[in-house]
């Protein structure tokens, strides 16, 4: 019984009738079968179910800097790269290399931002990042992250997704789909956006792929309903909702006991669920219920599509129970080629957006006591060149698309807390130690997740489909594990 | 059985003994090796001990017979063929040793009791193998004998009785004729039937009253466009490429209604494939058949910056290969591109001999979707052929060196200007995008000097002193330094000059008239003086390049005094820029132009001594300059623009390469496009039927290959997925996967009974679906009785018709359907219903406003919805409609509180609850009860319980007293967004019937087939 194996959603609507209709519809014919129904725990697709091998972590926050960060004027402190400003590269870098935008032999780039160390663990921090740099001895730093893609939205598909081309399920749906929600009121894997644009992976980001669909991402806006269609119509309140939902239910218990289908069953409690998240939802959403100190701690401002507000929402989604809470922050794709994607002026930009909030979240989720049952990622898809792309002769300072090594980092449910693994070479171009995958870096997060990254699969085209794909080359990293 | 997840084997155990299904039975008679011992050492084994040699451990293969039975070392088997005792393989699945037992843990694997017993009893048996049961071809059936002679009404029922009466079941009571007529309605066309066709049929008293609706609804319209819907996701059909900024895709709808137009003339279905693989290849292929091919090009295109055209082009050849054997073979061959499959008989080799067949068409990855066939709608085509009538007799009236042309010819011989009427100008400032060094000559010409990059635009800026120039003349200049000469900076020396722009103190001037030395055929000078510049339009001289060649530009009105910008557009590509050149300016009197350099030869010749030819050709290059037939020319011109002006739409097509121009296939390392192993020809998979006798090479070869008589799965897959889209699911569950890890058939027999009913009927689908929905097995009531779901939950044994959840666009197109909305327009652009806003927020400055359609498009069938890969319309996502970012072969409902929020909130839904509120209310009846009565009739074509229609009424009541004290409530739930109120009906009135009718529309029954 290793294999989740429910391709059949029928099947499992099914046991959930055998469950409920005990008490539901008792009285009809059916129910004297329900003595004779042996099922365990699983009420809904959504129930809480146990996890694999025991874990701390409970739930997740993954904050994905959609574009990505260049960790070369963040966290990956270079002085030779700094001594080296404006030299040609050295030929023995690039030989070979394709870059996405870079033509010819570049320029070396050092980090026009100030460095310091931090904390007992002196993790190196840029100064555009002040509020993450007190968090040094919280979080793990994982510098030497690798990948083969480095286009983004093959990038973002293969980190979340395993795969580059589009289709396959997210890490998000995987999680709900092995360990349920907490809170059935709620849907179980929330995606916010931030930045004004969606990730270049698209919807497939949280996309469920060949999973169930109801484990497929639910994207809430921040600003209307959260989630789209919930308000009822012009004219309708809540109570003539109501009565309207008793006669709905009046009329399908008919249908019920007519056809003697458990679906019918499910069907009116997912309208009774409908109706409860209409209120629950946008409970959740509004952020003006926090104490003004909570949203100063942010930079959080009720009505707005921040990301401060996301980080906040997230807090408050997990708190309730959701189980992976994913946001996107759109707008970190630092080319150089005019000021608002370059290094000087439109990344310290980025950086104010997302550093308070970011740092905010890990010290909120702390005073709460959830952090040691949260895991919360912060990264992006791909790292930047420690060379000055100068598109078309750009003069804005920039790097280009690399695949080769980059920075993201893990804080809360059992990481190891102020270490700093990896590390690159003195450009910050190459892996030197401790290479972390992406393929290893999924295998971890669902390790600490209480998933067993190699057995937990889902049959689907004749394989069992897995978050860490087809291979076992994908190792958890133990070094990372508190 | 049925999985749990984490639950301990013991409980397992239990479920097995609680579900009396036989479908795992049969372990009393002998071990069937493809149906009970395939699955488990497919699934447990070969992963390491399969074909695949690369992966293989311990050099032990447990697919092929010889070797599994081999003796290893001294006297230890794997299998020992009638020695249990001997056989290491049953010691080490039931080992609980840790280091011993197989499958390693770390597999997560491990064989259970039920199967150890299986594998036991059929080495006892002498451990046969056969081949996986659908790679055998299949034969014709002997029809079973049943005890109830008087149920079946085909041979489908025969089957599926035979095979409940083996379990002590009977069949379910025919669905009552209202009921079965909303089914086969849904069934065959996606929609309910209206009132009347219900009237109709409860009136029809004859035998065959249910035929004739069968006949009524597969000869309707509504039909193909039911069944284009299945087939859509199989062809991943969207309109956008998808991937980063997710560009749409406004020029494959012409694909969706070649799918409906196909269904709907009940094109055969091997005739169906051939096209859509191979239309372009098939003799004297007509445009329909080009237009089939679309199929394949409905591949993602990665447009984002920075990426290998050829590294995505690699990933769309290879999802064709993939779609094409999982869509008519059943087979998932996508892990045969880095390795050999693991379970199904398809090597890596053969995976990329399949991949040359498909890595022959010319498109690359392009973001214009090249190549297109141009596509004109049939009033279009009319139009063009008058427009050319027209020209064609204007120009005639003019044609030759007619008296007025050779008269002002003459005229312009005497008056031409010479050379020396040009000023050259003196550049005083130079840019370009690529900022690429350029060097001023003594001649004032500008010459390149650095490496040439692929595009550029040149922007010179120039004083001019003089008040009335009337043109500008370009020289482009052959120059020792360039590549054969130049004067462009491609290999041959040419370039595309795709727009020339002209500023006067920053204001931009109108060129009235642009000419040249020579252009290249097929291009021309006058479309880089054409509105907007396109990357490959423009002035081109391949042909006549490595000498000095020049263009004039005479402008509408003459040029004042001030700063002269000049700006080249050079965006083709391939370093087709210019490499050396200089501007010169003129007031000489209009017309400026430049004699065509082979004219130049015959303006030599004084005119007394030209030729007939020469004299006609002279007038044909002359005519549009002659003012006296000016009017003529301008109408002529006119005409040209207004045909020009019917633009077609592009369709993508496959196109095959020429031949020198064929590309070579390789096996892909790991399946990188970068790591290209061993030269590959073309081929087919062997484990299967060989290629056909004479068939072409090519894809139209392979097509023919997968329709063969001989192949074991096409035949089977397709049937079994028309059963799956009536029956609510495949004889076969996991239609997408015949191999060995897919689903047994729960009636092997009938299924290949189906497949020859189909293959031997002329691939006839409409005959094949009425034979399905004729069966007495599809008539039957869909009520399932506690004794049926104990011993059948899944209804595995067909002992009661399904019951089932529409389909994402068919819970749309009934909600519009019955509250009479539904347009019945069928084909053309798809359409734009209405969507909450902001949703299209692609990357890249991808297309973000979202023309929401108005009028009778609103209300389209949802399979003409606009579908964006990226952000597919979200109540058809919500209903579990796939993004088509890849293809679909199974949706698999769902059932979830915001499916509820569609349909009881979503404004088209509301609009819907609306139109059938007021329905209702005009409805003549005598009394409230009725007008619900017939409501619910209407909706759930079944006859109301009492029950039903006083909670209606009890609703209607509730809520006309409710809105009675809330009358601005009541007009916003009433009109918006429908609009005003017909007389007679009060907004109370009209809300209370909206509250009913959007209860209508959210009953289980409706939104279920049953």
């Amino acid at each position: 019984m290793t294999n989740f194996d429910f391709a059949h959603g029928r099947a499992l609507t099914r046991r959930q009738f055998l469950q409920r209709a005990g008490f539901s519809i008792g009285s009809m014919a059916l129910g004297g079968l329900m003595a004779r129904d042996a099922f365990g725990a699983t009420k809904s697709p959504l129930a809480v179910k146990h996890p694999m091998m025991p874990t701390r972590a409970k739930r997740i926050i993954y904050l994905h800097m959609s574009g990505a960060p260049p960790s070369l004027d963040l966290f990956d402190y270079k002085p030779k790269l700094n001594e080296l400003n404006m030299q040609p590269c050295p030929e023995s870098l690039i030989a070979g290399q394709k870059f996405a935008f870079i033509k010819g032999t570049p320029k070396l780039l050092g980090s026009p931002h100030k460095f310091a160390q931090h904390g007992k663990s002196g993790g190196w921090f840029s100064n555009l990042v002040p509020n993450m740099a007190g968090l040094a001895d919280e979080i793990c730093m994982v510098k030497s992250m690798w990948t083969d893609q480095f286009n983004h939205s093959p990038a973002e598909l293969f980190l979340f997704t395993g795969a580059q081309r589009a289709g396959n399920a997210s890490m998000g749906s995987w999680v709900t789909y092995g360990l349920g929600s907490e809170n059935q009121d709620l849907p179980g894997f929330v995606v916010l956006l931030s930045g004004g644009t969606d990730p270049t992976g698209g919807k497939s980001l949280w996309g469920s792929g060949f999973l169930p669909s109801v484990y497929q991402g639910v994207q809430c806006r921040t600003s209307g309903a959260p989630i789209l269609y919930s308000e009822n119509p012009a004219g309708m309140d809540r109570e003539s909702r109501r009565r309207s939902l008793d006669k709905l239910r009046e009329l399908n218990e008919v249908e019920a006991k007519l056809y003697g289908d458990p679906e019918t069953l499910t069907r009116i409690e997912q309208y009774e669920l409908a109706y409860r998240m209409q209120v629950t939802v946008p409970d959740v959403f509004d952020i003006s219920k926090e104490p003004e100190s909570i949203r100063a701690m942010y930079g959080a401002k009720p009505g707005e599509g921040s990301f401060a507000n996301n980080c906040l929402l997230a807090r408050r989604l997990v708190e309730k129970g959701v189980r992976f809470v994913q946001l996107f922050d759109w707008g970190w794709d630092m080319h150089g080629t005019a000021a608002s994607n370059d290094l000087v002026t439109g990344l310290p930009m980025k950086c104010k957006e997302v550093d308070q909030a970011s740092a905010a979240l890990i010290a909120d989720l702390k005073q709460r006591g959830m952090l040691e049952d949260t895991l919360v990622v912060w990264g992006g898809e791909f790292g930047r060149t420690p060379m000055n792309e100068a598109r078309n002769g750009s003069t804005f300072l920039g790097r280009d698309h690399h695949p080769k090594c980059f920075t993201l980092w893990m804080a809360g449910g059992g990481v190891k807390p102020g270490v700093v693994h990896g590390a690159t070479d003195e450009f910050g171009y190459n892996i030197v130690q401790d290479k972390v995958t992406v393929r290893d870096f999924q295998a971890t997060v669902l390790h600490l997740m209480g998933l067993d990254p190699y057995r937990f699969s889902y049959p689907y085209l004749g394989l069992n489909q897995r978050l860490i794909g087809p291979t076992d080359e994908g190792q958890v990293v133990k070094a990372l594990l508190a | 059985m049925i999985r749990l997840p984490f639950i301990s084997s013991a409980k397992a155990a239990a479920l097995v003994v609680l579900l009396p299904l036989a479908a795992f039975a049969a372990e009393k008679e002998g071990v069937d090796f493809s149906k009970q011992v395939l699955p488990i050492i497919s699934a447990k084994c070969f992963h390491c001990h399969g074909q695949d040699e690369h992966s293989r451990k311990a050099k032990l293969r447990l697919d092929v017979r010889e070797e599994a039975v081999k003796e290893r070392k001294d006297g230890v088997f794997a299998i020992r063929p009638g020695d249990v005792s001997k056989s290491e393989l049953l010691k080490r699945i039931t080992s609980t040793d840790p280091d011993e037992v197989m499958p390693p843990t770390k597999e997560g694997k491990k064989v259970d009791a039920r199967e150890a017993a299986v594998l036991k009893k059929w080495i006892e048996q002498g451990a046969s193998y056969q081949k996986h049961w659908s790679f055998v071809a299949p034969v014709r059936p002997t029809v079973p004998k049943v005890k109830n002679r008087k149920w079946a009404r085909n041979d489908i029922d025969r089957f599926v009785l035979a095979r409940l009466e083996k379990e002590g079941l009977k069949p379910s009571a025919p669905a009552e004729k209202s009921i079965l007529l909303r089914r086969v309605s849904l069934d065959l066309t996606g929609l309910p039937p209206t009132a009347s066709d219900l009237e109709a049929f409860l009136k029809d008293k004859s035998t065959n009253a249910y035929e004739k609706v069968v006949d009524r609804l597969l000869a309707s319209p509504r039909y193909g466009e039911r069944w284009a819907r299945m087939w859509l996701d199989i062809a991943r059909y969207a309109d956008s490429a998808g991937y980063g900024s997710d560009p749409l895709r406004l020029n494959i709808w012409p694909y969706r209604d070649w799918v409906i137009k196909a269904f709907n003339s009940n094109m055969r279905f091997d005739e169906f494939t051939m096209e859509q693989l191979a239309g372009d290849l098939m003799e004297n292929s007509t445009e329909d058949e080009k237009v089939a091919t679309a199929f394949h090009r409905n591949t993602m295109t990665n447009t984002e910056g920075g990426t290998e055209d050829e590294e995505w082009r690699v990933a769309a050849v290879k999802d064709r290969c993939d779609v094409t054997v999982q869509a008519w073979m059943g087979l998932s061959m996508g892990c045969a591109q880095c390795h050999t499959h693991k379970f199904d008989p398809i090597s890596q080799k053969e995976y990329y001999q399949f991949f040359a067949i498909f890595n022959q068409t010319a498109d690359s990855d392009k973001p214009d979707e090249r190549p297109t066939l141009p596509l004109y709608k049939p009033a279009e085509r009319k139009k063009i052929q008058e427009f050319d009538v027209q020209i064609a007799a204007k120009e005639r009236a003019i044609e030759g060196a007619t008296p007025e042309i050779l008269a002002e010819l003459a005229k312009w011989e005497k008056e031409r200007p010479d050379s020396n009427m040009w000023t050259v100008w003196e550049p005083v400032k130079f840019d370009s995008d690529s900022h690429d060094g350029f060097k001023k000559l003594s001649d004032n010409s500008l010459l390149a000097t650095n490496a040439a990059p692929m595009k550029d635009n040149y922007e010179v800026t120039y004083r001019s002193a003089v008040s009335n120039v009337s043109a500008l003349r370009l020289e482009v200049l052959a120059d020792d330094s360039l590549p054969a000469k130049g004067p462009g900076r491609n290999a041959t020396g040419n370039f595309l000059l795709n727009h020339f722009e002209v500023s006067v103190n920053g204001k931009a001037v109108k060129i009235a008239r642009a000419t040249a030395t020579f252009t290249e055929m097929k291009y021309s000078v006058a479309d880089a003086i054409e509105e907007g510049s396109k990357p490959r339009k423009g002035w081109s001289v391949d042909g006549s390049t490595n000498k000095h060649q020049s263009a004039v530009f005479e402008f509408a009105e003459r040029l004042p005094v001030g700063e002269v910008k000049v700006k080249l557009v050079q965006q083709y590509g391939k370093k087709q820029t210019i490499g050396r050149f200089r501007i010169s300016g003129t007031t000489a009197a209009t017309p400026v132009i430049v004699v065509p350099e082979k004219l130049e030869v015959v303006l030599a010749i004084s005119a007394e001594k030209r030729t007939a030819e020469q004299k006609d050709e002279l007038a044909k290059w002359f005519r549009p300059f002659v003012r006296s037939i000016s009017e003529q020319v301008k109408a002529i011109a006119a005409l040209k623009a207004g045909r020009d002006a019917i633009k077609p739409v592009e369709v993508p097509v496959m196109q095959e390469l020429p031949t020198k121009e064929r590309r070579v296939s390789h096996v892909l390392f790991k399946g990188s496009y970068l790591a290209p192993g061993d030269e590959v020809s073309a081929g087919v998979l062997s484990a299967f039927n060989p290629w056909p006798a004479g068939a072409p090479t090519n894809r139209l070869g392979a097509a023919k290959w997968l329709m063969s008589p001989e192949n074991p799965l096409t035949a089977r897959v397709i049937a079994n997925r028309f059963w799956g889209q009536i029956f609510g699911r495949g004889i076969v569950e996991t239609e997408e996967d015949f191999g060995t890890q897919g689903t047994k058939p729960t009636h092997p027999e009938l299924l290949d009974w189906l497949a020859l009913d189909l293959r031997e009927n002329g691939w006839d689908i409409k005959r094949y679906l009425k034979t399905l929905v004729m069966s007495a097995t599809y008539q039957q009531s869909s009520r399932v009785t506690p004794e049926l779901l104990a011993k059948d939950p899944r209804n595995y044994l067909l002992a009661h018709a399904p019951r089932r959840r529409l389909d994402a666009e068919f819970v749309r197109d009934q909600a519009l359907a019955l509250s009479g909305l539904l347009s019945p327009k069928i084909g053309g652009p798809s359409v734009y219903p209405p969507q909450p806003d902001n949703l299209w927020r692609a990357a890249f400055n991808g297309e973000r406003s979202y023309p929401t359609s108005t009028g009778e498009d609103k209300y389209r069938r949802g399979i003409y919805t606009f579908w964006r890969r990226t952000i597919p319309h979200p109540s058809m996502t919500t209903f579990d409609a796939p993004s088509r970012e890849t293809c679909t072969f199974r949706r698999l409902p769902t059932n979830t509180p915001l499916q509820a929020y569609v349909t009881l909130n979503d404004p088209i839904y509301v609009e819907a609850a609306q139109s059938l509120g007021r329905r209702l209310a005009k409805v003549e009846a005598a009394t409230l009860p009725k007008r619900m009565e017939y409501g619910l009739k209407l909706v759930l074509c079944r006859q109301p319980t009492k029950r039903e229609v006083a909670a209606l009424c009890e609703l209607y009541e509730s809520e006309v007293a409710h809105y009675s004290k809330a009358k601005d409530e009541a007009v916003k739930l009433s009109t918006n967004p429908l609009g005003p109120l017909p007389e007679g009906l009060s907004p109370a009135e009209a809300a209370a019937w909206t509250t009913v009718a959007n209860i209508l529309l959210n009953l289980d029954g409706v939104l279920m087939k049953g």
